[in-house]
């Protein structure tokens, strides 16, 4: 099910009715039987998988809390390691194995193939599965108590909101809140009821106008060149965050209406200055748990002292498996590899960056200064976007090689300015660009909290309006569901 | 009870009274900018208007063509015609069309002219639905949405009555800028739009390629609901003795070159053949669609006709007809 769906208009408003009007200790219950309603929405089958993770972790989770032991302790945390990624090797990478294995194989005119399975990929099996194992990974490290609720427990890895696109939630955030009284608050329901709206906005009438101009693009790379492939990689990177951000806010905003509270996975990622940065304002959620439950387990210190090579070659591991996490595809392994090449190349001259800028006399016009990195950083992270958006190395090449066709740049520009995706998207962004700006600024929603009910109200029929006028209706799944 | 049930009632009141007054007001305003659209979309006036002269037209109709924007033959120039083809018509919205035109409005012509072109019948053209702010009123929505056994069409049927301008902005804005000048309109074909011309364009095949890979891509044999509804099609004319002329109009060579590049065409020819062979008592071919290889400056777009090239082709097709008797 799609929050953009008529589906889910009718499934969210009866489940928030039903969840304040159920006793609160079966509450639970009812968001169990809804989120696994919601997931079986898209394939019966595969919440057999949830069903799996969920008993393996839980099984995992009591015989941890059961003793101090810290082999036994170990082992039991190993076996969820190995389920959870069993199922998501198996769902999601043995074909990528098994093609790139058959690939090496015939060039070396080994006639072995390893068989290829026909299945379809679980919608959000990487979100749940992080999140499951952030669980079993806290209790082992003693960061969690054990779960004894399996309902409850069940609940944290299903949750509907955040389920097939995150928040991947902690289970120290998430899990305390299901015993907690919820009461229907109408200041809490308005504030989730506008999240979502802002949500709707940035995913049908942003992301998804956005999307047609880089989909035409990327599906068909050979047909573009020079600045259409300049404006559908900033497209496609704009597309994604509208895209996903919107799917969070809505999440969050489904969730806070019911007095949940989500973690916030975006903030502002395109004023960052250096592509580090940008990991650290996108996708919060995802990048922490590679930080806390990977990076930081990699041996790259000695004797309390970081060994710089050993942080350095752990960085890039840890961005190629951030890549690979996103697709089993080489495009992912590539730019996954190629943003930790760059935050490692950020690190090592970062010394001799700041001592160009005392040089120079950069560093006494930090206007200047800041904002030519976030323009160099957007510039990177929309070259990377060729590889997120392409559909296979080939395309990359074809891109790469495209793009550098300038000869007909002002015809085309010309010619893009009638296109009226194109127009849009552009004022779409700057729309997108300028309320984030405001927002971070001046605290947008205090100041709209205090305006008289006729403009609010204006406001928000306005908002309603737009989305239904303004919004691209060929109701295009969220992109992060793929992953 | 207190401790089981976490409720309080004064909170809830103002919720739902809040709800319900913003609702109303919702309401209120689709109500207004939905039946707005429905009158004044620049399209749904050329649809109504052509509905219009076909319900009132008194003369003989001998010819009435049907189809899709392919279809662009001059009625003015057949005579004792009817042009009442419109944009993205496929052979369901044709049938049910038909089906309306031949029992509610007791319309009863010689002959049928209709098209029978390859993108008819893909896959592509099965999922073709615009404008069903219009459509609504020829199609029976709730048994597409059984044949197909897809619930979409009820969707669309419910957006098309209740929330016809959903994601229309661009039409909405054509429709502010454009007036549609419907005194053009006659025997309800208007002439195409001359603002562009296909011979002028740098990268035809390029341009060709593009369109055949949209109508024709994952185009192996002919869609089935495709051939289902053609065929209803044809058993309607029959029941109400009417013949059938099977029309391919006109591409450009870079069309048909680059057709062949996306599919297999004679393959699918040859599958057409099959089908139309069991109409032969009642249908009969007209193919022109080389006929204008060497004329590009007849198009508008790679497999579409500009005012000249149809009407050429209409005089091509008069003649043709002549010699049927």
């Amino acid at each position: 099910m799609l929050f953009n769906s008529y589906q889910y208009l009718l499934f969210f408003p009866l489940v928030v009715m039903l969840y304040f009007a159920f006793p609160y200790r079966w509450r639970w219950g009812l968001l169990l039987a809804a989120s696994y309603y919601f997931y079986m929405c898209w394939k019966v089958e595969y919440i057999f998988l949830i069903i799996a993770s969920t008993l393996v972790d839980y099984y995992a989770g009591i015989m941890m809390g059961k003793t101090t032991n810290k082999s036994k302790r170990k082992k039991y945390l190993i076996l969820s390691i190995i389920v959870n990624l069993g199922i998501l090797f198996s769902f999601k990478y043995l074909n990528f194995f098994s093609t790139s294995v058959n690939e090496v194989f015939n060039y070396f005119n080994i006639f072995q193939d390893i068989p290829i399975f026909n299945v379809l990929l679980p919608v959000g099996i990487s979100f749940y599965t992080f999140q499951t194992l952030s669980y079993t990974i806290d209790v082992y490290r003693g960061r969690t108590k054990t779960e004894y609720h399996l309902g409850k427990f069940a609940l944290y890895v299903s949750f509907f909101p955040q389920l097939v696109a995150g928040p991947i939630e902690r289970s120290y955030r998430l899990l305390p809140q299901f015993n907690e009284r919820k009461y229907l608050d109408y200041n809490r329901v308005v504030s989730g009821l506008k999240l979502m709206l802002w949500g709707f906005i940035k995913k049908v009438v942003i992301a998804d106008r956005l999307g047609i101009y880089a989909g035409n693009v990327f599906s068909n790379p050979a047909a573009y060149e020079g600045i259409q492939i300049h404006i559908a990689s900033a497209f496609l990177l704009i597309q994604i965050y509208a895209d996903f951000s919107g799917y969070t806010d809505i999440a969050r905003g489904s969730a806070r209406i019911m007095g949940y509270s989500l973690m916030e996975n975006f903030n502002r990622p395109f004023i960052a200055k250096t592509v580090a940065e940008f990991w650290n304002r996108w996708h919060i959620s995802m990048t922490t748990w590679f930080r806390d439950y990977l990076f930081y387990s990699f041996p790259f210190k000695k004797d309390r002292k970081v060994i710089r090579w050993k942080w350095y070659l752990f960085m890039i591991i840890t961005f190629v498996l951030i890549g690979l996490w996103h697709g089993a595809a080489w495009t992912f392994f590539i730019f996954g590899l190629i943003q930790g090449i760059i935050i490692t190349f950020g690190q090592i001259t970062k010394k001799y960056r700041s001592r160009f800028h005392s040089l120079t006399g950069l560093n006494k016009s930090p206007w200047l200064l800041s904002n030519t990195a976030i323009v160099i950083t957007f510039a990177i992270n929309c070259f990377s976007a060729i590889f997120f958006g392409a559909r296979s190395l080939g395309d990359v090449g074809l891109m790469l090689q495209n793009s550098i066709k300038l000869e007909h740049t002002v015809k085309t520009f010309l010619l893009l300015t009638k296109n009226h995706n194109v127009v849009l998207g552009i004022i779409l962004i700057i729309f997108l660009f300028i309320i984030e700006y405001l927002h971070a600024k001046y605290n947008l929603v205090k100041v709209f909290n205090k305006k008289s009910i006729v403009f609010r109200w204006t406001i928000y029929l306005l908002a309603v309006m737009i989305v239904l006028i303004m919004g691209v209706y060929s109701h295009e799944a969220f992109i992060y569901f793929q992953f | 009870m207190k401790h089981l049930y976490i409720f309080n009632f004064n909170m809830v009141k103002k919720l739902i009274i809040k709800l319900i007054i913003f609702l109303l007001l919702l309401l209120a305003i689709n109500s207004i900018f939905n039946s707005l659209y429905k009158k004044k979309m620049i399209m749904n006036r050329l649809f109504n208007l052509q509905d219009e002269q076909i319900a009132n037209y008194h003369d003989t109709l001998k010819y009435l063509i049907i189809g899709s924007s392919h279809n662009t033959v001059n009625p003015q120039i057949i005579g004792k015609s009817f042009n009442y083809a419109s944009p993205n018509e496929n052979y369901i919205k044709n049938y049910y069309k038909l089906k309306q035109l031949l029992e509610k409005i007791n319309i009863h012509p010689e002959y049928i002219i209709i098209n029978n072109e390859l993108p008819l019948f893909s896959p592509f053209a099965s999922k073709r639905f615009k404008y069903d702010s219009y459509w609504v009123k020829h199609v029976d929505y709730f048994e597409l949405a059984r044949k197909k056994n897809d619930n979409d069409f009820i969707y669309k049927w419910f957006e098309g009555n209740y929330f016809s301008y959903v994601g229309k902005y661009k039409e909405i804005l054509m429709s502010l800028y454009f007036k549609a000048d419907t005194s053009k309109l006659i025997n309800g074909y208007r002439r195409p739009v001359d603002i562009k011309n296909f011979a002028d364009q740098k990268k035809r095949l390029e341009f060709a390629r593009q369109r055949a890979r949209l109508y024709l891509t994952d185009y192996e044999h002919l869609n089935e609901e495709m051939v289902m509804y053609f065929k209803k099609i044809m058993s309607l004319c029959k029941r109400n003795d009417i013949k059938v002329i099977l029309l391919s109009m006109p591409v450009s060579e870079e069309y048909y070159i680059a057709s062949q590049e996306v599919v297999n065409v004679s393959q699918l020819n040859n599958e057409v053949d099959s089908l139309v062979g069991l109409y032969k008592d009642m249908a009969i071919q007209l193919n022109y669609e080389t006929v204008f290889f060497d004329h590009p400056e007849y198009f508008y777009n790679p497999d579409h006709l500009n005012p000249t090239g149809a009407d050429s082709v209409s005089r091509l097709i008069k003649i043709d007809l002549k010699k049927l008797k």
